[in-house]
């Protein structure tokens, strides 16, 4: 998974990207990936699920490889930027430990005993009024938040584990459709109902995603 | 020396006749007793290093050793003279432990429990292992000061210990990796999962009004003023899941300038400056001083701080970063928190007999 902003490279730490509306930076993007399904021939799904935690802050590929797929011809691909409902309320130390669910890894993604994780999060720094440096910390959650990124029209013929790129770019996060403006009461959410922040990053994010291609 | 012969009667009961004791390291044992760590309802499952699996020999061997100030360069410290089950294995309400020759440290004694679901220790983290942990303060000169070969050597020299590494590790044979993972095995029955918080997640016991308030202000989120949202304490990102922490290294606004960098000078990164690792906020109520220094005394000043003492700057938590000014809770509030973490104290583990001192009971 490659990130960027406005299409170019996106660096974490000190370096600043125009939303249109801040100047932010960032220190901590993390998000699960989940329900992985292939589109077959006859426009029936095949669901290969398995959950992913992406984390920014570690060196790792970019790309997401998904094991144990049955071999064949496939034309389309989609997956949930979340988690999908029962394993959201599941009980989190039920999971093997070294699992992307487990407390041990994904302790830091969950919220509680009962509300489940966060789906993703998105979190840095901000100009705030004044040219002064303030946080900012976006954390999406609750079954209803969860976006579907699906790819169409790519012939996949698979032999063997599925690597996929996706781009998630920032800048569309931030204003793609709904420009967010930072200020002290929109620089966090933790998805309560009713968060207005929270559904502008909602819609945001289902346009942040772009497909970049597999590898076998 | 009369300590040793009076707990051979103690551990008597354990003991498995062998072939004549002639002092000899090739003297050989039985195999040691598998021991069953049980687990906690809502906890992960146990997490156990793979090379060195629990016995009843082993942990019994590394509760002496524990309790012993054998392990200290002149004999007068041991790892509990710093780790008191009284105060959650914290060192007895001190600020900052002193070593056998009057050195004081720069960092607060942690405690010990539930040490199997870390994967770093100490405040920054230098040590990957429980392992490779537990020998560090032996030998560090503002500790106990010893030198590794000294301990084994005088460990070797004694019937009591070299009957009790030949029961946990079949021969009498004395050295530093069986000396680590002996006080690893007795660590990792240092569980704490049965709090008056945990018997009400089960039915077994009900939160008062006020713990439960403080409960739900731990669990929700911080909202800005203005939001028009309900307020929250915020506590969960960093001190959530059954655990109580993340096990991360965050930077939790204590200074803005740092005498003391933390994970910083472990990973050598400079967004890791000042951040220490996220303790466990089970039997808080036990570990006074709190933070990596000690310098707040009281739970109350520790929420003061999130609520009112946050200070900035380039690698503060991100959640801490947007809460601005702090949580802006009020008086009630700050107290239905308190009173929620101590429903963290388990009397259960520190009262447990498997973990008292053997030289005393």
């Amino acid at each position: 998974m490659n990130y960027t902003f406005d299409n170019g490279t996106l660096e974490f730490g000190e370096q600043l990207f125009n939303t249109g509306a801040n100047m932010v930076s960032f220190s901590n993007i993390q998000y699960y990936i989940s329900g992985l399904e292939l589109r077959k021939a006859d426009g029936s799904w095949q669901n290969i699920g398995g959950h992913h935690l992406i984390q920014s802050t570690k060196t790792g590929p970019a790309l997401i490889t998904f094991n144990n797929i049955p071999k064949g011809q496939y034309d389309g691909i989609r997956f949930l930027i979340g988690v999908d409902s029962l394993s959201n309320h599941a009980d989190p130390a039920l999971w093997p430990n070294d699992h992307p669910l487990s407390v041990l890894v994904g302790g830091v993604m969950h919220w509680s005993w009962n509300s489940g994780y966060i789906f993703i999060k998105v979190e840095g720094d901000y100009d705030d009024v004044g040219g002064a440096r303030a946080g900012f910390s976006y954390h999406l959650g609750r079954d209803d938040l969860k976006v579907r990124v699906e790819h169409l029209g790519t012939t996949i013929n698979l032999n063997s584990p599925l690597k996929v790129g996706f781009n998630f770019d920032l800048k569309s996060f931030f204003s793609n459709p709904n420009v967010l403006r930072i200020v002290p009461t929109t620089s966090s959410t933790h998805s309560s109902v009713g968060d207005t922040v929270a559904t502008i990053l909602h819609q945001n994010l289902q346009e942040s995603f772009s497909w970049a291609g597999i590898i076998q | 020396m009369g300590r040793y012969y009076s707990i051979v009667f103690l551990f008597s009961f354990f003991f498995v006749a062998c072939k004549k004791d002639n002092g000899s390291p090739t003297k050989v044992y039985p195999a040691p007793t598998s021991y069953n760590l049980a687990p906690l309802p809502l906890f992960p499952a146990n997490n156990l290093p793979a090379n060195n699996p629990l016995t009843v020999e082993g942990i019994e061997l590394g509760r002496a050793l524990f309790y012993d100030p054998i392990l200290s360069g002149n004999n007068t410290q041991s790892c509990a003279s710093c780790h008191n089950s009284s105060y959650g294995f914290t060192d007895n309400g001190r600020q900052f432990s002193q070593g056998i020759t009057g050195q004081t440290g720069t960092r607060n004694s942690m405690p010990l429990f539930n040490l199997q679901w870390n994967n770093r220790f100490f405040w920054d983290g230098r040590s990957s292992s429980l392992q490779s942990q537990v020998l560090i303060p032996i030998e560090d000169p503002i500790e106990m000061h010893e030198q590794l070969p000294n301990a084994i050597q005088e460990l070797q020299a004694l019937p009591f210990y070299r009957e009790r590494f030949g029961r946990a590790f079949g021969d009498e044979k004395v050295d530093a990796s069986r000396i680590a993972k002996a006080l690893e095995q007795f660590l990792l029955i240092h569980v704490s999962g049965r709090s008056k918080f945990d018997l009400s997640m089960t039915g077994l016991a009900q939160l008062s009004p006020s713990e439960q308030r403080g409960l739900d202000l731990f669990r929700a989120e911080f909202s800005p003023p203005g939001s028009g949202r309900p307020a929250g304490a915020d506590c969960f990102h960093c001190h959530g899941t059954v655990l109580f922490t993340n096990n991360q290294f965050l930077n939790n606004g204590l200074d803005s300038v740092f005498t003391d960098i933390g994970f910083q000078r472990v990973t050598g990164s400079a967004s890791d400056r000042g951040k220490f690792k996220v303790p466990s906020l089970r039997n808080v109520e036990l570990t006074a001083p709190y933070m990596h220094d000690g310098r707040f005394s009281t739970l109350e000043e520790v929420v003061e701080h999130y609520n009112s003492g946050i200070k900035s700057s380039p690698t503060l938590d991100p959640n801490m970063k947007s809460q601005g000014s702090g949580l802006g809770l009020n008086p009630q509030q700050k107290a239905d928190l308190v009173a929620f973490l101590k429903t963290l104290t388990d009397t259960s583990y520190v009262n447990n007999p498997m973990l008292q001192n053997p030289f005393e009971n």
